[in-house]
C-alpha cells in the first residue's frame, strides 16, 4: 500500500516538475529577442551600433514645421511627444531603425509617419562615425502614455540579438507647451 | 486444444476490431470538426452603421459607402478611366501597439466585379495616405477601392467585416501576434449619389 502510494506521489511531482519547466521555458522569439540596455534620458548610452542621448522631451498638443517650399500643421487625437535626440553611429555608419515609445501601461507607440517630413526626424535616417547628429523622435501618444514612458530605440525595426536602448524618461526632462514649432528646437 | 487456439482467435479479431473502429471514429471526428472549423458561419450577425463593432485587434464604426468622381482627400484624382467606391469609418486600434494591418478588414459580399484587390486608407486628419494607426487612438478614416468607370454597381452594397484572434504565442516563433481571419459581422449600406459626395 505504502508502495503504491510513494509511485503515486512520485509520480505526481514530476509531472508537476515538468508542467513548471513547460510553462518557464522562454519562447524562441524571447531567446532570440532583442537584448535591453536600460539607461536614462540625459546620459550617453551605448548600443552595438550607434550612441544616443535623450535630452529633453516636449509634449504638445499640436506639431508645425516647414518643409517642401510649405508650412505643415498636424493636430492629434492624442498628444504628440517630440524626443531631441543625440545620437553618432560607433564603430561605422549605422540607421535608426527603430523607436518606440513604451508607455507604462506596455502600449507600444511607433514613431509617428504622419510626422515623418519634418526636417530632422532621425528614425530611418543614417548616423555617421565621428558626426554626432541632433535630430526629432516625434510620437503620437495616448493622453495617458505620457508620464512614466521610456524610449525603445533600436538599429534594426524590429531588433534580433542586438541591443535595444531602454531610456527612462524621468519627469524633470519632459516639457509642455501648447503649439510646437520643430524648426525652433533644432 | 483447438478451442484453446479458438478463443484466442476469437479475442484477437475482437481487440483488433475495436481498435479499427475507434480509430475510425476519432478520425471521422476530426475531420468532422476541421469541416465545421473552415466553413463559414451560417449567418453573420448583422451590424448597422455607426454602431462599434469590435474585430480582433481593430474596434471599428462603419459610417457610409459612397461612389464618386471627386478628388480623393489627398487631392489625387485616381487613374484615368476609374471610379472610386470608398467607405467611411472611425477606426481604433485595441491591440497593444502601432499597426497598418487594416487593408483586409472590410471586403464586399456578394463580390463587386472589376474592384481593385486591396483599399487605399486616407487619413482625413490630414488629407493623406494614413500610415499606421497608434493603440487607443480612434482616427476616421476613408478607404478607397478602384473601380472601371463602366462597373455596375447596386444601390446598396454589403460590407463584411473580418476579424482575427489573438495569440499570446504562435506555433512557430511563440511570439504574440494576430491570426485567424473570420467574418465577425456584416453591415448594409446605401451608397451616396455621386452629386453628395465629397
Amino acid at each position: 500500500m505504502i508502495r503504491i502510494l510513494t509511485r503515486v506521489v512520485a509520480l505526481a511531482i514530476a509531472a508537476l516538475l515538468l508542467f513548471a519547466l513547460q510553462q518557464t521555458t522562454p519562447g524562441y522569439s524571447e531567446i532570440t529577442g532583442p537584448i535591453t540596455q536600460q539607461g536614462v534620458a540625459g546620459t550617453r548610452i551605448n548600443a552595438r551600433s550607434f550612441t544616443l542621448r535623450v535630452e529633453k522631451v516636449v509634449l504638445a498638443e499640436r506639431l508645425r514645421w516647414q518643409a517642401f517650399g510649405r508650412s505643415y500643421d498636424r493636430d492629434t487625437g492624442g498628444l504628440w511627444a517630440v524626443a531631441l535626440v543625440e545620437a553618432e553611429g560607433t564603430p561605422s555608419t549605422a540607421t535608426l531603425g527603430g523607436a518606440v515609445w513604451q508607455a507604462a501601461s506596455g502600449l507600444r507607440f511607433e514613431a509617428s509617419q504622419r510626422a515623418e517630413q519634418a526636417g530632422g526626424f532621425l528614425r530611418g535616417k543614417r548616423l555617421e562615425p565621428g558626426l554626432p547628429q541632433r535630430g526629432l523622435l516625434i510620437f503620437e501618444i495616448g493622453r495617458d502614455a505620457a508620464r512614466g514612458a521610456a524610449l525603445l530605440v533600436s538599429e534594426s525595426r524590429w531588433p534580433r540579438l542586438d541591443t535595444q536602448l531602454r531610456i527612462a524618461l524621468p519627469d524633470d526632462r519632459i516639457e509642455q507647451a501648447e503649439t510646437l514649432d520643430l524648426d525652433t528646437l533644432k | 486444444m483447438a478451442t484453446m487456439a479458438f478463443a484466442a482467435l476469437r479475442r484477437s479479431l475482437a481487440s483488433k476490431l475495436a481498435i479499427g473502429i475507434g480509430g475510425l471514429l476519432a478520425l471521422g471526428l476530426t475531420t468532422a470538426q476541421t469541416l465545421r472549423e473552415a466553413m463559414p458561419p451560417a449567418s453573420l450577425p448583422v451590424a448597422r452603421a455607426e454602431q462599434p463593432i469590435e474585430a480582433g485587434r481593430w474596434q471599428l464604426v462603419i459610417r457610409n459607402a459612397g461612389l464618386d468622381k471627386a478628388p480623393r482627400p489627398d487631392g489625387s484624382r485616381g487613374r484615368p478611366g476609374m471610379k472610386a467606391l470608398s467607405v467611411d469609418l472611425d477606426l481604433m486600434n485595441r491591440s497593444s501597439e502601432s499597426s497598418n494591418a487594416f487593408s483586409r478588414i472590410l471586403s464586399f459580399a456578394p463580390p463587386i466585379a472589376g474592384l481593385s484587390p486591396s483599399p487605399t486608407a486616407y487619413l482625413l486628419r490630414d488629407g493623406a495616405i494614413l500610415g499606421a494607426l497608434q493603440p487607443g487612438l480612434p482616427e476616421r478614416i476613408r478607404m478607397v477601392w478602384d473601380l472601371p468607370e463602366a462597373a455596375a454597381i447596386p444601390e446598396t452594397i454589403r460590407v463584411v467585416v473580418t476579424g482575427e484572434t489573438f495569440k499570446p504565442r504562435d506555433n512557430l516563433l511563440a511570439a504574440p501576434g494576430w491570426f485567424n481571419p473570420k467574418p465577425i459581422a456584416a453591415v448594409t449600406l446605401p451608397l451616396r449619389s455621386e452629386s453628395s459626395g465629397s
